[in-house]
């Protein structure tokens, strides 16, 4: 048997837990009534998740709020700027340097955001908003894009972006291998933009919408 | 005058009190409380023991947990439902408290040193999961009662009849979960590994003998369960069982060791046992703190890899490969993270190890270490139970109460009679709108569970081939629903509402936010008229 002069651990141990339970509940009662300052970042992938719902099923201006919501939560989440962006400029909430500013700022928090960098641009290449329209950054942008990808998107962002900078002989070029990776991959949408573009190029002429 | 029994009491009043003011402050209520509840109620009111009234199907794990709600609404008169909560709480509470007290005494009568004896009752009074698992409405409670029994039956010096502690303590093991089984094979292994018994080095044929009397034993009192079971749903198997096996992928005995190990070379490490072992419910959506995590993996392995210590006592090599044993089982069903309430039982045999390698650094210089580590882990439970009542809190009020429950009332109130309703989360929903549930995997549903074998478990296809007038996602499952199927809900369903409580609760100062981020917001669909 232990030493019964050793009760005092579970004495105390009694008492000790006594007081603590007290406290705790003192505790536990005010953890429904305050409210930190900022979010808890940890809401961040349900929000995202509500987002990209909303996104999916083409609620577009729902998807705007909860895009922003979620970006309160983690600001430094390049896809989502990029959804952003996106979903602003298919709700006709936000002006066209809206749309700009989330892309870029997508772009500056991932160079790697392929999809992103295309979108940033295509914009900078064909949009006729002379604060958006940046025919050199978007061919620096377009040929960083080329060197990870070759799909249809990937050469039509290239060929406008050589338009823009008056490269017409070699836009028409990119085009027409835009042309035939989107006939390839049976993109029939892609098809008929590329084949339009091949014809503007060749009337030397550049996008811009 | 020795008062034997004056120690393991003041054990039960602080294991007690503990888990009496975690009920008082949070007054929790654990989804699958629900699921199961619904049965009991079922059966108080005449409808049979069935979720759904004239379907006899199985559905819920725990033979215990279904009955003693059962009894608990019946003698408090059908009441209420928190009547009845609060009566099984304070039998659970009891259960709980019992034993602690019974796991301390078993180290007392092995003459552990009191400090370490002390140190095991401070651990299992503040580990967190255990209290909370207690009074939730989750069998938790009477499950450690078992294995501390059965702990006391195998380890604990001078027991009379000793078989037959083992085998009424294996039955209650049995009737607490079908997977009892596995805590009675796990604590006659390592029994019988290191041929011990009552503290004492024992012949391994004297073992199996006493094993065959406490297993015939087992089977006597567990099988008019079995039986009645069989005979009454037309199998021995829970229906909640076979619904989870119908959507895992099979698994490899290395994969299932590398899962506890987390270093096994020919697997994808992970630490999702020993991690959550001693971590509160919901710790891989986050807000936990690293550290908590780490010293909940670095206890499990002292205490599930002990056993292969030399010199260490027989009794505490067979509990620590018990308790090795018991992770190995776990790692069995864990993805990235395991049911929160299969936790508690490994972890008591962890602790029972632990303490037990620090009694035996009782007599050299490095005593103190073991007890100032011990003390520490006294404190990190403490901060845990604490920190998980304020969050528990904070869920049941606006997650649980403000939200799942809110869902519940407003589908009763929207449903027509004989609608069906699709979700993941069947407890609060299932309970409060009494709608017809088609969940996934089926815990509740014949139909899911033969919809799963016949389209997969996308649940794109199941909707489509179940066709349920309902279906309530959380954001990412919705998400993932409209990606694979853009159709299904824009076109066949029509978004009808969201209920979020996500603003309230993202600005909460508790830990685990990610648990309660999980069900902050749900969204109500509801199928089109056909044309």
């Amino acid at each position: 048997m232990m030493d019964p002069q050793k009760t005092w651990v579970p004495s105390w141990l009694a008492l000790a837990l006594s007081i603590g339970a007290a406290v705790g509940l003192v505790l536990v009662q005010k953890g429904v009534d305050v409210q930190s300052e900022s979010p808890s970042l940890h809401h961040g992938p349900m929000l995202e998740a509500m987002a990209k719902y909303y996104m999916l099923s083409e609620q577009h201006g729902k998807a705007v709020d909860a895009f922003r919501r979620a970006l309160i939560n983690n600001p430094r989440s390049s896809t989502t700027h990029m959804d952003l962006g996106t979903m602003l400029l298919l709700s006709g909430q936000g002006d066209i340097l809206a749309v700009t500013a989330e892309y870029a700022e997508a772009v500056r928090l991932d160079p790697g955001n392929l999809p992103a960098v295309n979108n940033l641009a295509w914009l900078k290449a064909t949009n006729a908003n002379e604060k958006v329209r940046d025919p050199v950054k978007a061919l620096e942008l377009a040929e960083q894009a080329m060197t990870q990808t070759d799909n249809p998107g990937a050469y039509r962002t290239l060929a406008a972006a050589l338009a823009a900078n008056g490269r017409f002989e070699e836009a028409v070029q990119a085009a027409e291998k835009g042309l035939a990776k989107a006939t390839e991959a049976k993109e029939a949408s892609a098809e008929d933009l590329l084949r339009e573009m091949v014809a503007l190029f060749k009337e030397k002429k550049a996008l811009s919408l | 005058m020795e008062r034997p029994w004056f120690r393991p009491w003041m054990v039960f009043c602080a294991m007690a009190l503990v888990a009496l003011g975690f009920a008082l402050g949070t007054d929790r209520i654990w989804e699958d409380y629900l699921i199961t509840y619904r049965s009991s109620k079922n059966l108080v009111e005449g409808n049979g023991l069935v979720f759904h009234p004239g379907e006899k199907l199985h559905t819920f794990t725990s033979p215990l947990g279904v009955l003693l709600p059962a009894f608990c609404h019946w003698v408090s008169g059908r009441s209420s439902d928190a009547v009845t909560m609060w009566c099984f709480r304070v039998l659970s509470i009891a259960a709980l408290a019992a034993a602690a007290a019974v796991a301390f005494s078993v180290l007392d009568r092995l003459r552990w040193p009191g400090w370490a004896a002390g140190l095991l009752a401070l651990w299992l009074v503040t580990e967190a999961k255990s209290v909370d698992f207690s009074i939730n409405g989750m069998e938790t409670g009477f499950l450690l009662l078992f294995v501390a029994l059965t702990v006391r039956a195998h380890f604990m010096p001078g027991l009379e009849r000793r078989w037959m502690h083992l085998g009424l303590a294996w039955a209650g093991l049995m009737w607490t979960r079908p997977d009892g089984c596995v805590y009675v094979a796990a604590l006659a292994g390592g029994s019988m590994a290191f041929a011990v018994c009552g503290g004492e080095k024992v012949g391994r044929m004297e073992l199996l003998r006493m094993f065959l009397k406490a297993g015939a034993l087992c089977t006597i009192v567990y099988l008019p369960w079995l039986v009645w079971a069989w005979w009454y749903y037309g199998t021995p198997v829970p229906h909640t069982i076979t619904a989870k096996n119908g959507t895992m992928p099979p698994r490899s005995v290395l994969e299932i060791l590398g899962r506890w190990t987390g270093s096994w070379a020919p697997v994808k490490l992970n630490f999702a046992v020993t991690d959550g072992l001693f971590t509160p419910s919901g710790w891989p959506a986050g807000g936990w703190p690293m550290w908590l995590i780490l010293t909940s993996r670095v206890m499990a392995f002292v205490g599930g890899l002990c056993w292969v210590v030399k010199s260490l006592p027989p009794v505490v090599r067979a509990l620590s490969l018990a308790s090795g044993v018991m992770l190995v089982y776990l790692g069995y069903f864990t993805g990235t993270s395991t049911a929160a309430w299969y936790m508690p039982g490994p972890g008591w045999l962890v602790l029972l190890a632990v303490a037990g390698l620090a009694s035996a650094m009782q007599g050299r210089r490095q005593v103190w270490l073991a007890v100032a580590l011990g003390a520490l882990w006294c404190v990190r439970g403490a901060w845990t139970t604490v920190e998980l009542a304020r969050l528990s809190k904070v869920e049941q009020v606006y997650v649980e109460e403000g939200n799942r429950k809110v869902i519940g009332e407003w589908l009763k109130a929207n449903a027509q009679p004989g609608d069906t309703m699709f979700m993941e989360c069947l407890g609060y929903l299932g309970y409060y709108s009494g709608l017809k549930t088609l969940d996934y995997p089926g815990l509740s549903s014949r139909e899911v569970v033969d919809a799963v074998k016949e389209v997969g478990t996308q649940w794109h296809a199941l909707i489509r081939k179940l066709k349920p007038v309902w279906v309530v996602l959380r954001p990412y499952e919705a998400a993932r629903t409209v990606e694979a199927d853009s159709a299904l809900l824009v076109k066949d369903y029509e978004e009808v509402k969201v209920f979020d409580v996500s603003p309230r609760v993202e600005r909460m100062p508790v830990h685990g936010q990610g648990l309660l981020s999980f069900d902050s917001t749900f969204i109500i669909f509801k199928r089109r008229s056909e044309p």
